[in-house]
């Protein structure tokens, strides 16, 4: 024998409604979708009739319960109708005929009315189907205990649905007049039919105004007014500009108003989005190309699929292609005014160099265009290509933050320009450079082949540091550093300590390992084993520094060792390199020695 | 006193402005310096944040062997003053170390095993269940190729009980999608893919790893649109994250069996690069070999040249884009064997080996049914 589960219905339904809709003020979306798609139904039988929405709050019977009436002239439904569409919970086949079949329809029917519960305690829908010869209408009256009964009624009118709520209370706040308005201009503020608000006060229009791309305009100034009118009425905010969005597929049109402060690249970038005229999101993603970050967006698309949870569009085929033929539309917008407005280019890649710098990176054409607009640091101020390649030859860059810094005093001292390369597409973006213009001189550099281009000492200087390069190699061979004297700018520099990045790699093993258990160093050990063999730091002694100069000649050896030894520190602080403990023990044998020196002599002089 | 001050107010504004940068290089070098500078000072609470967000932005930025040590400082700080820092967190990340510490051939089996033990007992101090640490020994079994450990591991994992230091929820069930497809139930790997996918359980990485593990499977049920439709959702997901260069070498191979070669084509141009930047053997392991499967299938196709624009670095760099199929087919393959064989040898096992032959079978099977 078998049994069929018992469900409880009004837990049911109070599960549904509470948790499938994320804010209660959905009900006023889910009524405004059903309407919608009853008087699309009635179009493709009448096609010359003209659909209407209305709302009206009636005086209350008593200030407690407000009641909400929502009426459509559509479709209606006959008896058959309401029990199929009005009494099934969660019949997911006929969610997706009506999904995949009848793709013009938004909403889901009975599926949407559930909403409503989370307002309303009892629903009652009055009815009557636009077919031809169907005079009858039909009284649903549910219940949120899960109980419903239907029966006919002898109340005239027109063809269409009625959805009448009674608020439930701790719901009042949904049922104010101004709520009503603003959620249904919210949600419904594109629709192409008239959605009327009747309070006992007034009845007013709430859908008037055409979004500014359906709208033809008599002159460019015109229409420039009323897209940032309306980009100040959509997001409260003055925009620099605008660019009107179209794409074939998907059916879209819309506009993106470009940003009036800079974006980061991780922030979310969200547009809002209407589904065949009905909101979808205020925060959609994945509208544009990713490189598209200095717009904000608002697009209506006719023929996109919603994901299921309809808070974005369904990443397919045909979002892909939109969102390309979307990114053209920008891309024709900036490469149009680098043509005809070079001034207005110069203070949008101000604002937004990154987001054009990500497009860039991606586009060879867009590439040739731009490159001479798109500005890079080097340690001689904020330069385009074009400037730099002027002054100089070659392109000099480093490739991170860690080489920049270590070299960007040195270089500049040697007038030697350097790019820092390390911030979001430079690098790309100069290695596209190169690739396009095979004649532009590129070299990279870091402070080890920077250091290859000192100036070498004369033979005779080379005899005169003999016995000072013995005693600096012996300080510093234990450390893993090697030494060498050059000449170099600037002067007041002692010393110039280089490492490659493997080096920096092990330097963080080794002040990790001083701190870690045996197992711990062990695996680091064996992690860091690739690069062990060949990484070195190098020390490069200034011979044009004054202070080196002295200790070079320094006869006294223990002094002289004690100096090697602070001045090797020292160069390590400057480049921000973290100190192992045996670095420590240096600088601090180093500088005690040093004080202790310094003070023999003052105890020397005073006797 | 004030210059340790404005060194603190650097390395915080350091760390605040890599919150506004996307996963990779910039905002590892961003954080690296914050660490940097913070180790200048003496101040232990200071240098653990910063390490905490860098081990972060590496792990998610694809350079794994530099969150292990900054990982490895910070799990040594937290040993000396267990009250000063966050326990949760520091064990929740100790699975992102495990999770990677075997794609590093150089890592021997044992030190693998003993940091397996060492997460173990202090999930057990710390008062947890063990359902993430035998999910870690499965996946490291799996690894090596221990079939029957593996399964052991796996059946002790789903008899534990959830915990505070378990995966998501995606996550797990994604487990599980995989966990089938190990066992050759392709059918069953896919209700429960497609289960996952229409609900709403999500993470930074589910359900795009699950679009990426079906694809070849789905190939092999013959269901060549889904795969195709699972392919153009997954790939667009990841296609910019470079911690899922394991995950985009799916979507490579299923390329080159597909029969897109085109398309595969642009995938390996765009993500080669990326096999420069990691040091993750493993992950350059699974490209080389996808590599190696998508010349070969562009050799049978008569296509004895490919139009390609690599970087300078890649060591056959041809200035004119034109590469001869054969030589760099010998290229990846002779890697990819290196690398199997590398790995072989510490794991003990020939299971590398063999997943190079797999590769093979794959392909051969692909001819009979499509």
């Amino acid at each position: 024998m078998e049994y069929k589960f018992q469900v409880n219905l009004g837990g049911i339904i109070d599960l549904l409604s509470n948790h499938i809709y994320s804010s209660p003020q959905v009900f006023i979306r889910e009524l405004l979708q059903n309407a919608v798609d009853a008087i699309t139904a009635r179009l493709h039988i009448e096609p010359a009739y003209a659909g209407r929405v209305s709302i009206e709050l009636p005086a209350p019977y008593s200030a407690e319960t407000p009641t909400l009436i929502f009426r459509d002239n559509g479709i209606g439904l006959t008896e058959e109708e309401i029990h199929s569409f009005l009494a099934t919970i969660g019949q997911t086949s006929k969610r997706d005929d009506l999904a995949e079949g009848r793709s013009d329809y938004i909403g889901q029917f009975g599926i949407g009315l559930l909403s409503c519960f989370v307002v309303s305690d009892e629903i009652v829908v009055l009815t009557r189907s636009s077919g031809a010869g169907e005079d009858k209408t039909t009284e649903w009256r549910g219940h949120s205990d899960g109980t419903y009964s239907v029966r006919s009624v002898t109340h005239e009118m027109e063809a269409g649905t009625e959805v009448r709520l009674r608020c439930k209370p701790g719901s009042e706040s949904y049922f104010a007049p101004e709520e009503v308005a603003r959620l249904a201009h919210h949600y419904g503020s594109l629709l192409p039919y008239p959605i009327r608000l009747t309070t006992p006060q007034s009845t007013t229009l709430i859908n008037e105004e055409e979004p500014p791309w359906k709208q033809e305009f008599a002159a460019r100034e015109l229409e420039r007014d009323a897209y940032l009118d309306y980009g100040r009425k959509t997001f409260g905010m003055d925009f620099l500009d605008y660019v009107p969005l179209r794409s074939a597929v998907g059916d879209v049109r819309g506009v993106a108003f470009v940003l009036p402060h800079p974006m980061s690249i991780a922030s979310r970038k969200t547009h809002r989005v209407y589904l065949k005229n009905m909101l979808l999101s205020e925060d959609a993603e994945g509208l544009l190309p990713d490189w598209a970050f200095f717009v904000k967006c608002v697009v209506n698309a006719n023929d996109l699929r919603p994901t299921a949870s309809r808070e974005s569009f369904y990443e397919d085929e045909a979002l892909q292609t939109t969102r390309e033929s979307l990114g053209r539309c920008l891309r024709n917008y900036l490469v149009e005014m680098a043509e005809s407005a070079p001034q207005r280019l110069k203070n949008l890649i101000a604002l937004h160099y990154i987001s054009i710098k990500a497009l860039a990176a991606e586009d060879d054409e867009f590439f040739r265009i731009f490159v001479n607009w798109l500005p890079f640091e080097t340690n001689m101020g904020t330069m385009t290509l074009t400037e730099y390649r002027k002054e100089h030859e070659t392109v000099h860059y480093a490739h991170d933050m860690d080489q920049f810094r270590q070299i960007a005093r040195v270089a500049a001292s040697q007038s030697l320009c350097v790019v820092n390369a390390a911030y979001a597409y430079d690098l790309q973006l100069l290695l596209k450079f190169h690739e396009l213009f095979p004649e532009a001189l590129f070299q990279r550099v870091d402070a080890n082949n920077l250091s290859h281009n000192f100036e070498f000492l004369t033979l005779n200087e080379q005899d005169e540091l003999a016995e000072f390069m013995e005693a600096a190699e012996q300080v510093l061979r234990p450390l893993n550093c090697s030494v060498e004297v050059r000449k170099f700018s600037p002067p007041d520099l002692p010393a110039l300590y280089t490492a490659s990045s493997e080096e920096s790699f092990r330097r963080s093993v080794e002040t990790t390992k001083e701190v870690t258990n045996s197992f711990w160093s062990s695996v680091l050990d064996s992690l860091n084993e690739r690069v062990m063999q060949e990484a070195d730091g190098h020390l490069c002694f200034n011979y044009r520094n004054p202070l080196f100069y002295k200790v070079s000649r320094m006869q006294d050896e223990r002094l002289q060792r004690l100096s090697i030894q602070v001045l090797y520190v020292q160069s390590l602080l400057l480049g921000h390199r973290p100190l192992t403990s045996k670095e420590m023990k240096l600088m601090n044998e180093g500088l005690l020695g040093l004080v202790e020196w310094g003070a023999d002599i003052i105890e020397g002089g005073v006797q | 006193m004030s210059a340790s001050f404005e060194i603190e107010r650097q390395v915080k504004e350091l760390m605040s402005r890599s919150l506004q940068l996307p996963e990779g290089d910039e905002k590892i070098m961003i954080l690296e310096e914050a660490v940097r500078l913070a180790d200048t000072l003496d101040d232990v609470k200071l240098q653990y944040d910063a390490r905490e967000a860098f081990i972060e932005a590496a792990y998610f930025g694809g350079i794994p062997e530099k969150a292990l040590v900054a990982y490895a400082w910070c799990l040594a700080q937290y040993d000396r003053d267990p009250a000063g820092f966050w326990e949760w967190r520091i064990l929740w990340r100790y699975k992102w170390m495990v999770n990677v510490i075997c794609d590093f051939p150089q890592i021997s089996r044992e030190q693998i095993y003993e940091m397996l033990d060492d997460m173990e007992r202090r999930f057990r101090s710390a008062g947890r269940g063990l359902k993430a640490i035998y999910k870690y020994r499965y996946r490291t079994e799996r690894f090596f190729g221990n079939r029957e450990e593996a399964l052991r591991f796996y059946q002790l994992s789903e008899q534990s009980r959830r915990d505070d230091l378990t995966d998501c929820v995606a996550c797990e069930t994604d487990g599980k999608v995989a966990h089938q497809l190990y066992l050759g139930n392709d059918e069953l790997a896919l209700r429960l893919a497609e289960q996952l996918i229409r609900g709403r359980d999500k993470c930074r990485s589910v359900p795009h790893r699950t679009y990426s593990r079906l694809l070849v499977p789905l190939l092999r049920m013959g269901q060549r649109e889904k795969a195709w439709d699972f392919h153009v959702r997954g790939y667009y997901m990841i296609a910019r994250d470079r911690v899922m260069l394991d995950y985009l070498c799916d979507h490579f191979v299923f390329l080159s069996l597909y029969g897109d070669l085109e398309s595969a084509a642009r995938i390996f141009e765009k993500h080669y690069r990326w096999t420069e930047e990691v040091t993750n053997t493993y992950e350059r392991f699974l490209f080389y070999r996808a590599a190696w499967l998508f010349l070969e299938k562009a050799e049978e196709a008569g296509m004895n040249a490919l139009e390609l624009q690599l970087p300078h670095s890649f060591p056959l760099y041809e200035a004119a884009r034109s590469y001869d199929t054969a030589r760099l087919k010998e290229w990846f393959k002779a890697r990819a064997q290196q690398m199997a064989a590398r790995f072989d040898a510490r794991n003990g096992t020939d299971f590398f080996t063999k997943r190079l032959l797999d590769m093979q079978a794959i392909k051969e099977l692909q001819q009979v049914s499509v």
